[in-house]
């Protein structure tokens, strides 16, 4: 009897040991059939379930064949290497004992090095332990830009390049918006002056790097009963400024900060002269908040006085699409706008139906990106490559709560490759983190400091007061 | 030869020590598990070492081993025990809220809210903020979740994981994998469950069927429209019709009160006193207008004998009879904040 019962018990242990060995094979990330940068760190995966423990994966360009066994599948950065090199503008043919053969395909366009991203956790105005992190995209290399540890557990949000240009807020006491000139030293600079609504939120940097459009907001987080939509952010204030970095002055106009109007998300068209914005009618706030659409506009600025306006052009109409538009950017090589569309709001990343759309900016057509967009989740956030070929994303696909970087190559008629997420040395990283990749931002060369520089500035040094 | 002799003195020496070492650890872990169960049991829910969790709530004590047996028998929905439990801690933020939801929970939330020192609507709802401590943190999402008010729960299990010490632990991502599970979400929740290696006990199930069917936006502190959503998503969510009452009583907005009270829903005293105080304030507690309201007799003949006491005791608080002290009127009059 005794016998029977340890029998039982050692199958009923087997048995559990063995469920997930037994269950269907799965591989993730999932990256058949994708595009890649010709310098993009080894794209790391694994297989789970049945017959994963004795899975072969090969991979073969040219000459060059990598063969890797077992259930993670990491090749050596030097094979990997290889491999994308003698598959350069071809492809990487893969076989697996699992999954078959598939393509990856290998462009010669590379992609901009330089990831930055906020690692957070998906709250709302609520922060502990912040970070904002470079990736090496060529390796796995990840460098802290700032951290929570050296600025007093303070918010941080917002990082943007612009060629050699890099921004991001420190918030709270001591804060500011930490600027770094022509991959020049840092500045910590008070946005705000009498008259605005709050320092400044969204923006962009001018070419020149003389020049920042921005918009001021008073953001509420709101929060929806209904499953599946979470929260719902929205302005009940927001308006744009022109901030001028050589004379320390703030220029806000009238026609662009009217109390009638929400304007946000400002950016500059890739030359320059241009400035792209999003405005929509004010409504009673939570009560209206689906009749609140934002159209985009266009009007022209001039980068001598600073000026925005004064023609407006509608270039995206939200009652005619039906939707709301947000962080519009225009792609380096003047070709492209993409944006963001969701049914309603301002602040998409918890609406499920949330798509980047792209703008032809010679014929004015727009039409979603839907080879890359989820059905199930947001995809937003969007920021160019330097050449304007690479865009990364941030995309709740996986799950509809944490956002991660996903990369896709843009050709010449404005189409987009199949994306793929941004690799891990540890590929079973995003099953593990609880925080988001937010705001990915791409910039052609490393930021000209470090957690410990921004941690002496945050600490050491007075903001610049802006009039 | 004697130096071969000291070398054997010195390992059995060490032998001996490394023993008692780990005699004395073993001793002091089973003495602290055996003092101390309920801190034992929730720091081991978020990821933390005993003296991880003693650098964010504070040494060990018979009081913060009350609130974390609170936490810890909240989870498991053990109510008579977190009753228990609360009773002893009266007069804290924790003690009120886990004595509020548990009475909710067993049906008993009006019947008994002023026999327990009330903190306002803190009781109900614990006010987040930049000062909330991180255990009341932890545990404000246990109401919304207990009502099954999903959005906010989750929230607030998502402020309770980043202000936690290990950002994460088994007691988080079995809530969210609940709170997934009730909403239909799977593929996020089976991401927390892979967390937690485990299973869930089938009781999210009971959950569902409180899902709100109609969509509003609201900002975090304006909990009215949640309990007016949730009641008419499911009339039978009596646990969130008396949170919405007391939610009323305790703020003393008496118009709102009489706008959610439904005359005989839910049989109370409390109730009865509070749309007393209604009439009175209209300067009409006729038969026909108590009727209405479901006052009966002898919540009125209290009524006036209470407003007789009060008279005679030229309105001082210590000079009425002690059975006044968990009715309505006495809290109306004599509650203040701060």
């Amino acid at each position: 009897m005794k016998r029977c019962a340890l029998f039982c018990m050692v199958l009923g242990i087997l048995a559990c040991g063995c469920r997930r060995e037994l269950s269907e094979p799965l591989m993730f990330p999932d990256y058949r059939g994708v595009t890649v940068p010709c310098n993009i760190a080894p794209l790391n995966f694994y297989y789970d379930g049945k017959g994963s423990a004795d899975a072969v994966t090969t991979f073969e360009a040219g000459c060059i064949r990598v063969e890797v066994k077992g259930r993670e599948v990491c090749p050596a950065r030097g094979e990997w290497a290889a491999l994308l090199e003698a598959a350069l503008g071809g492809s990487v043919h893969v076989t697996s004992s699992l999954f078959g053969e598939w393509d990856i395909e290998v462009s010669r366009d590379s992609v901009d090095s330089y990831l930055t991203y906020r690692l957070i956790e998906p709250g709302y105005e609520v922060w502990n332990h912040v970070a904002i992190v470079e990736r090496d995209l060529t390796s796995f290399a990840e460098r802290t830009l700032s951290s929570w540890e050296n600025t007093g557990n303070a918010c941080m949000n917002c990082h943007i390049h612009k060629g050699e240009n890099s921004m991001f807020y420190l918030r709270g006491k001591n804060g500011g918006a930490i600027y770094s000139r022509g991959g020049g030293g840092c500045r910590k600079l008070n946005l705000k002056k009498d008259g605005m609504a709050s320092g400044t939120v969204y923006g962009d940097i001018h070419p020149s790097g003389r020049w920042g459009v921005f918009s001021t907001n008073i953001i509420i987080p709101g929060f929806h009963t209904g499953t599946g939509r979470r929260l719902e952010v929205y302005d009940t204030v927001s308006d744009l400024c022109v901030t001028d970095f050589d004379n320390d002055t703030i220029l806000i106009a009238d026609s662009f900060a009217r109390p009638d109007r929400f304007e946000t998300f400002p950016c500059f068209s890739a030359d320059g002269s241009q400035v792209f914005y999003c405005s929509a009618d004010t409504v009673t706030l939570p009560r209206q908040v689906e009749q609140l659409r934002y159209s985009l506009y266009r009007t022209p600025f001039d980068s001598i006085t600073g000026k925005l306006g004064p023609q407006v052009e509608n270039v995206w109409d939200a009652a005619i699409h039906k939707g709301s538009v947000c962080h519009p950017k225009a792609s380096p090589d003047g070709k492209w706008l993409v944006f963001t569309v969701a049914d309603y709001g301002t602040f998409p990343i918890w609406h499920r139906e949330c798509d980047l759309w792209i703008m032809n900016l010679s014929t004015g057509e727009s039409r979603p990106m839907n080879e890359i967009n989820s059905p199930e989740f947001s995809d937003s956030y969007h920021s160019w490559s330097s050449d304007g070929h690479w865009m990364v994303f941030a995309s709740k696909r996986d799950d509809g709560q944490y956002g991660k970087p996903w990369f896709c190559h843009i050709d010449s008629d404005g189409k987009a490759s199949r994306p793929f997420i941004l690799p891990q040395e540890d590929p079973h990283l995003y099953d593990k983190t609880l925080k988001s990749f937010n705001i990915p931002d791409l910039g052609k060369y490393p930021a000209p400091y470090d957690s410990v520089e921004t941690g002496r500035i945050w600490k050491e040094v007075s903001a610049e007061n802006f009039h | 030869m004697r130096f071969g002799l000291n070398r054997k003195r010195l390992i059995i020496s060490l032998s001996v020590a490394a023993v008692a070492v780990i005699l004395f650890s073993v001793v002091r872990m089973t003495g602290f598990r055996y003092r101390y169960p309920y801190h034992y049991a929730l720091a081991s829910e978020l990821s933390l070492t005993r003296e991880g969790l003693e650098e964010v709530a504070g040494e060990p004590d018979e009081h913060l081993e009350n609130i974390f047996g609170m936490m810890v028998e909240a989870s498991a929905e053990n109510w008579e025990r977190v009753l228990e439990l609360a009773v002893r801690e009266e007069k804290t933020l924790p003690g009120c809220y886990f004595y509020n939801l548990a009475n909710a929970m067993m049906g008993k939330l009006g019947e008994r809210l002023l026999s327990y020192y009330q903190l306002f609507e803190a009781g109900l709802f614990i006010p987040v903020g930049e000062h909330t401590s991180i255990p009341d943190l932890i545990c404000s999402n246990e109401v919304w979740y207990q009502l099954g008010e999903m959005t906010m729960a989750e929230h607030h299990t998502i402020l309770g994981m980043i202000y936690s010490p290990a950002h994460g632990g088994p007691r988080f991502y079995r809530r969210m994998a609940e709170i997934n599970m009730v909403n239909g979400d799977e593929k996020l929740s089976s991401k927390y469950l892979a967390l937690l290696g485990d299973t869930l006990d089938g009781k999210w199930k009971e959950k569902k069927k409180f899902i709100q069917k109609k969509d509003i936006v609201h900002v975090s502190d304006d909990v009215r429209p949640v309990l007016k959503g949730l009641i008419e998503s499911n009339p039978d969510n009596l646990a969130a019709y008396e949170y919405l009452l007391c939610y009323d009583l305790l703020t003393k907005n008496i118009p709102a009160f009489i706008e959610d009270y439904v005359p005989g829903k839910k049989d109370c005293r409390l109730y009865q006193e509070v749309a007393l105080v209604h009439l009175a304030s209209i300067g009409d507690v006729s038969a026909d207008k108590r009727k209405e309201l479901g006052i009966s007799e002898k919540v009125f003949r209290n009524f006036n004998h209470y407003n007789e006491s009060l008279n005679a005791a030229r309105g001082n608080a210590d000079m009425l009879p002690v059975s006044f002290k968990s009715t309505y009127w006495y809290y109306f009059h004599f509650a203040n904040r701060g």
